[in-house]
């Protein structure tokens, strides 16, 4: 469960209000994609949710704590792809799994369970005594999203989590995030390819200049615009505003 | 010729940026300019030292009329420190600096591409080659005439580090092509840094040294050695006519040095479209391929540290696996002690002082020298935690990863107790060799010994949380080579200066007012441990709001 209520951000002294007044609301069981031009606050927004940015006003509450009163408690309950998988380069793939194992306090005994599972199914178990800074983009995107899995978070913050997948590693995901949200969890990601959130989401949410243009079902958002494709529907509500 | 010009200005934008030194991600306008301002005035000693032994060489060979001898003496040796540093600033900026891939597939021609590479590094030479030759050409035109700066100067100093460059390159190319370890970045960033220490080190006794030289010595040094000279010309051919230009005029000589240097150019130019892009291709900056994981070893190599364990296992595996950190922030905690040892020990050698006999007169029964020793204990806890730049970068060496403290569901406040666990842990193995090295040569009774280690624990603690503190205040998170965020990052020159600055106080004022050796030991204690609580609280409170604001 996330829930945004009528939250802002501006930078500096800035005049603009990087996001305006934004409110969400995503229970279990929905994956949500969240798109929007570049510039148009998913970032900042995203950077809210997960505790890097506090909010200006608003309150942002993740399985019902308070990311701002509560970070602690909050963190615990999402898992974050981020959208540079660059991090951690000289860990060993082994080595980065275990480290975030204990950073999300994952028991021993199902953290062995669950590395060798998400190992086989990234196609990454020979990989894991090599460092990450000899993987591929791809690769340290898979080990990325195996770290956050380990700890199988109810809510999924992802940030453009297909960039450098290979088809099967995209396909393995998609179903996962399928499996996540059908299993009554929440899955919130961005994303700038707009038939992986025609044909993933139970709902996207549109932002533009810091607010949220659009926020339902794709059904309902398609029947408004004469059901043309999500992508001629983007570049309608985006343009001119 | 314009896509070589603009490739080279493009290009050149590296050069300048590694150049701007910035507090923190902004800086102000004029702190990189204030900051090598500072770096140059610390070289003026040498400078100066440089500038007087060449005057007195140069009252020998002038009179005498040998100037062509000195001209090409002075373009040998340029040319000889040229080829050396080169060696080491070639393989960033022919292989290291990620844009070939980039370049290639632009409409440029092989040529364009490695010319404005050979440009960029060359005008990185022009820096070295001038601050070797001012001085010495200063004293040299302290002996003629004024106004004596000639075209034919001008000229052979533009073309002096041209050679020299060339060769290394060709070198470089050779030794990436031949050899693939040569090729890993971090292999190389390893050994350049080592080189680098080694270098500094003998620059800095080199520079001792130089202050004991006589001109008279320097000269009789350059006598017996015209047959090394001789071998430098021929090394580097243009450097006789060039010197012969300047000292006579002749003109004649500078066009041979002119195409003495076109040819060394162009058989670089044809060299390295057989060397270079065979070689750059694909390079890495991981090592050799490791062995591949069974689903067995995957089973068994899971397992778990504890959160405060294995975020301090992550720092020091990231430390310790980042060339650049290891040899700046970790190594120099151990080698700049020996170093002032050696040096110190180097200097002694060479006057009639006996050391063993210096040794053997400590009295270590008497109070006010155990006094001493414990101030200087304390000073040197300081002190050698001051060159532990361990937590100064802690937060810079983050970069954009900043964001993961941030969003893990790990209090600040533990991350932050790890980074500085990972700077202890250095800063207390430096100390701990530190003094066990002086044991060994001093011999102390081991209360000594034991007193003056405990003392300089403190200066451990105080070090570590207060370079945690200034990159806490001033991070520099955004660069794209981890190095800037290391070299270039001025809160270790806060520290450094600080630190030095605060173990002075303490062990000129311990010295100076402690007289016995209980109350020395008792009164540093508790003046050094309040002061590594007070900065351990400071970075606890203050650094979770530094967090809070933290947004790059």
């Amino acid at each position: 469960m996330l829930t945004l209520r009528n939250v802002s951000k501006t930078y500096g002294n800035s005049s603009v209000k990087a996001v305006d007044g934004l409110s969400l609301e995503i229970g279990g069981g929905q994956i949500v994609g969240f798109i929007g031009p570049n510039g148009a606050g998913k970032t900042t927004t995203i950077k809210m949710i997960t505790g890097i940015l506090n909010p200006d006003e608003g309150a942002i509450e993740i399985d019902g704590h308070d990311i701002v009163k509560n970070p602690l408690e909050a963190k615990k309950s999402f898992g974050y792809v981020p959208d540079s998988p660059d991090m951690f380069l000289r860990l060993k793939g082994m080595e980065y799994l275990n480290f975030m194992g204990d950073m999300y306090r994952v028991d021993v005994s199902v953290r062995k369970e669950r590395i060798a599972s998400l190992a086989e199914t990234f196609e990454m178990t020979g990989s894991l005594n090599a460092k990450l800074q000899s993987y591929s983009h791809g690769m340290r995107q898979k080990i990325i999203i195996m770290g956050v899995l380990l700890n199988q978070p109810s809510v999924w913050i992802l940030d453009e989590p297909m960039t450098g997948l290979d088809p099967r590693a995209a396909f393995t995901l998609k179903e996962m995030m399928r499996a996540h949200a059908k299993a009554g969890n929440t899955v919130f990601f961005s994303t700038h390819i707009l038939e992986v959130a025609e044909k993933l989401c139970d709902r996207v949410a549109i932002i533009n200049k810091g607010k949220i243009i659009f926020d339902g079902e794709l059904d309902e958002l398609k029947a408004r615009h004469d059901q043309i494709s999500l992508e001629e529907i983007f570049m309608e509500v985006t343009d001119g505003e | 010729m314009s896509k070589f010009f603009s490739l080279s200005k493009v290009l050149m934008k590296d050069v300048v940026s590694v150049l701007d030194m910035k507090f923190g991600n902004k800086g102000g306008k004029f702190t990189g300019p204030i900051l090598w301002g500072i770096v140059g005035l610390c070289m003026l000693p040498l400078i100066f030292v440089f500038y007087m032994l060449f005057q007195g060489v140069c009252a020998i060979f002038v009179p005498a009329g040998e100037l062509a001898y000195i001209t090409g003496f002075m373009f040998s040796i340029v040319c000889l420190v040229v080829l050396f540093f080169s060696i080491v600033s070639v393989p960033s900026v022919f292989y290291f600096s990620n844009d070939v891939e980039t370049l290639l597939p632009l409409p440029l021609r092989p040529a364009q591409i490695i010319g404005a590479k050979f440009f960029v590094a060359l005008t990185m030479e022009y820096g070295i080659a001038l601050l070797i030759i001012a001085p010495m050409y200063a004293a040299y035109l302290s002996y003629l005439p004024v106004g004596s700066l000639t075209l034919n100067m001008l000229i052979g100093l533009l073309l002096l580090p041209v050679t020299p460059l060339a060769y290394s390159s060709i070198i470089v190319m050779v030794l990436m092509r031949l050899f693939r370890f040569g090729r890993n970045r971090d292999f190389y960033n390893l050994i350049i840094g080592l080189v680098a220490l080694v270098f500094g080190a003998g620059i800095g006794i080199f520079s001792s040294q130089l202050n004991t030289i006589t001109p008279e010595q320097a000269v009789e040094l350059l006598e017996g050695n015209r047959g090394v000279l001789d071998n430098l010309r021929s090394i580097f051919p243009g450097t006789l006519f060039a010197g012969r230009a300047v000292a006579n005029g002749e003109a004649g000589a500078q066009l041979i040095n002119i195409a003495i240097t076109a040819g060394v150019v162009a058989l670089f130019l044809f060299l390295s479209k057989f060397l270079y892009f065979k070689s750059v291709i694909g390079i890495s900056e991981s090592s050799a391929p490791s062995r591949k994981m069974t689903k067995e070893e995957v089973l068994t190599g899971a397992r778990s540290s504890g959160i405060f364990a294995s975020y301090l296992q992550k720092e020091l595996r990231l430390l310790f696996r980042n060339p650049t950190a290891l040899m700046n922030c970790v190594l120099m905690v151990f080698l700049m002690p020996a170093l002032m040892i050696g040096s110190m020990a180097f200097q002694l050698s060479n006057t009639d002082i006996d050391l063993s006999g210096l040794l053997l007169a400590i009295d270590y029964n008497n109070p006010r020298v155990v006094s001493f020793i414990m101030a200087g204990a304390a000073a040197a806890g300081i002190f050698i935690s001051c060159m532990n730049l361990v937590t100064c970068t802690c937060i810079s060496r983050e970069g954009k990863n900043y964001i993961f403290m941030k969003y893990v569901p790990v209090s600040y406040r533990t991350q932050l107790n790890a980074k500085a666990a990972s700077g202890l842990a250095v800063s207390v193995a430096g100390l701990v060799l530190f003094f066990a090295g002086l044991e060994i040569i001093f011999k102390a009774p081991l209360t000594v010994f034991l007193g003056a280690l405990i003392l300089s624990l403190p200066g451990g603690i105080l070090m570590n949380y207060l370079g945690m503190l200034i990159d806490l205040a001033k991070p520099k998170l955004v660069w794209d080579n981890e190095q800037r965020a290391v070299k270039q990052n001025v809160n270790s020159v806060i520290l450094i200066f600080g630190g030095m600055f605060l173990a002075a106080v303490i062990g000129v004022v311990g010295g100076i007012f402690l007289k016995t050796p209980l109350t020395a030991f008792v009164t540093l204690l508790i003046v050094t441990g309040a002061l590594a609580f007070g900065s351990m609280q400071m970075v606890l409170t203050m650094g979770e709001s530094y967090l809070e604001k933290l947004n790059v």
